[in-house]
């Protein structure tokens, strides 16, 4: 099965590598079409069209793919895709 | 048909039919009788079948899956996916062709990783499609109400990839979170709720979970709800996939499933493991799939002008009230009696009986003598033949795949083999060994019986044509 890769975005304070990894989790776990476009201020609700149930099923992914654990008091907060990837930058585990 | 249940003559208008006088009608319905108007009164109407799909080992369509069966191929093998140091089995039934549809077109149940849901989804497509009808086809003046279409749609055991998935993610985690999807993939009536999605209909949904006997179940519960004239149309059957470590050790432990003797013929050659009615059958081959049946009223195949392959003629249902798992010969034997019985016809009118045969030791055994005993002399005539020796058991589908197939046997006049069939002296009946048969049928029987001991059998007859 091919993966499908999120086109690259940018302009955002944080790296854009991160950024597009978080953003490719985001839309394989919602299965957000592969049109749908994503920038960095794209709001998850509102813009993305995730529901409070695809919300949980993202912020799982997230932890289980970048190994970081989200406080589930923090998701109210994580309300864009660059809110969500410096929340992530700031915990990745150090190598 | 002597008794002319059998001659279906497609009645564009007929007026006075059932049509009592003092219902008043839509002014802008232009004549005929209404779909609702036999609700409640269960005055016990013809039952078509007019639709059949279905996934199985041999091809994700039932038109795949009828040519390699009449073929007498098997889609039983050895799987590198199921190693020795997780299965005790790895000879089994795989749909090694199938993909689920992009989020594009199925929607919400892209996220359900849940292979069940999957084949439900896909052989009712396959289905409603055969039966000419449309997804999300609006009501109509030909009759056509969304509102008054049934999903009956089970599963035995429903989505245990998804939840032997989420065990295993879990257990890596340091928290105790688990995907939101576990609950809304594994209730069994969740392939029920995706196909209403995905068809666009809004009647009654039933999930039967009835283990092995579940897609017959839906059957049966479909003809009920049609002739109670709670429904005009039924999407009937069931869909399963279980092929994973617990489920596949928890049926060996048991001593369910295939465990040949050192120098079996299946170390050979796997697909020979599944060996229905056979002397030396030694258990049965898991499998997974889906089969789909679309009923119809007879008032819905008139108005809508729907093509019947075939007239659903009876069914029966009934408990064992004896064991968990093993079969009960009596009530197997009064569950056929009575499919027969509420038939109306004689023994000798049905020429075909698709078998539940497993291949395991006991059920092919009290199975042959309930035959026998309903079916008295005109055993002698009966074709008998159990597909699962192509197919494995697809447990909950396996039923429904079944039904579907022996009602396409009914309209080709063609019964497909039993596969690696070698003779058992105490089990004497007309087995169809080795190659598909033409027989010219007017009537087959189509049984299956379930661990918690719950059984059915349905008659279809030929639509003449």
């Amino acid at each position: 099965m091919t993966m499908r890769t999120t086109p690259p975005i940018s302009g955002s304070a944080v790296a854009d590598d991160l950024l597009s990894q978080v953003a490719d989790q985001v839309r394989r776990a919602a299965k957000l079409p592969a049109d749908r476009i994503m920038q960095p201020s794209s709001r998850l609700v509102e813009d993305l069209g995730i529901d409070s149930l695809d919300l949980v099923g993202v912020m799982l992914q997230v932890q289980d793919r970048f190994g970081v654990e989200i406080d589930d008091d923090d998701v109210v907060k994580l309300t864009t895709l660059e809110a969500l990837t410096t929340y992530v930058a700031q915990r990745l585990p150090q190598v | 048909m002597d008794n002319g249940r059998l001659d279906f003559r497609p009645a564009p208008v007929d007026p006075g039919h059932r049509e009592p006088e003092d219902l008043e009608r839509p002014q802008d319905w232009g004549g005929g009788p209404l779909m609702g108007d036999q609700a409640g009164r269960g005055q016990g109407g013809r039952v078509f079948v007019v639709g059949l799909g279905a996934v199985t080992c041999l091809g994700s369509t039932l038109e795949e899956t009828w040519a390699g069966l009449i073929a007498g191929r098997s889609g039983l093998k050895r799987h590198e996916s199921m190693p020795r140091d997780r299965f005790l089995q790895d000879i089994a039934g795989v749909v090694e062709t199938f993909q689920p549809g992009p989020a594009e077109m199925i929607g919400e149940a892209a996220k359900l990783e849940v292979r069940s849901i999957h084949f439900a989804l896909e052989a009712a497509r396959e289905a409603w499609r055969d039966a000419g009808l449309h997804e999300r086809q609006t009501p109509s003046r030909d009759g056509f109400d969304p509102d008054r279409v049934g999903v009956l749609v089970g599963s035995a055991l429903g989505g245990m990839d998804l939840f032997e998935n989420e065990v295993a993610k879990a257990a890596k985690r340091t928290t105790l979170a688990v995907s939101p999807y576990l609950i809304p993939g594994l209730i069994i009536n969740q392939e029920a709720g995706q196909i209403a999605r995905q068809l666009g209909v809004f009647g009654p949904g039933f999930a039967p979970a009835n283990a092995c006997a579940s897609g017959g179940h839906a059957v049966a519960l479909g003809g009920m709800m049609i002739r109670a004239g709670e429904i005009d149309l039924a999407l009937c059957g069931a869909s399963e996939s279980a092929l994973t470590p617990m489920i596949v050790n928890g049926f060996a432990t048991m001593k369910a499933l295939y465990a040949g003797k050192p120098g079996d013929r299946a170390e050979s050659d796997p697909s020979q493991a599944s060996r229905p009615f056979s002397g030396d059958r030694a258990g049965f081959v898991l499998a997974e799939g889906a089969g789909m049946i679309v009923l119809a009223s007879e008032t819905a195949v008139e108005r809508m002008g729907l093509r019947p392959h075939a007239e659903l003629l009876a069914w029966a249902v009934n408990s064992d009230g004896h064991h968990m798992a093993m079969p009960h010969g009596a009530r197997i034997e009064a569950c056929l009696r009575t499919a027969l019985d509420r038939s109306g016809l004689e023994p000798e009118a049905i020429g075909h009986y698709n078998a539940h045969g497993t291949s395991t030791k006991v059920n092919d055994r009290v199975e042959t003598q309930a035959i026998k005993a309903v079916f008295g002399s005109a055993v002698s005539n009966l074709a008998v033949a159990s597909i699962k020796g192509a197919l494995g058991h697809a447990l909950g589908a396996a039923s429904a795949i079944e039904a579907a197939v022996a009602v396409r046997s009914l309209s080709q006049g063609i019964v497909p083999p039993t596969l690696n069939y070698q003779p058992d002296p105490e089990l004497d009946l007309d087995f169809v060994p080795h190659q598909a048969r033409r027989i010219d049928l007017s009537a087959v029987m189509s049984a299956s019986f379930g661990f918690g001991g719950t059984n059915n059998a349905l008659i279809f007859g030929r639509i003449a044509s």
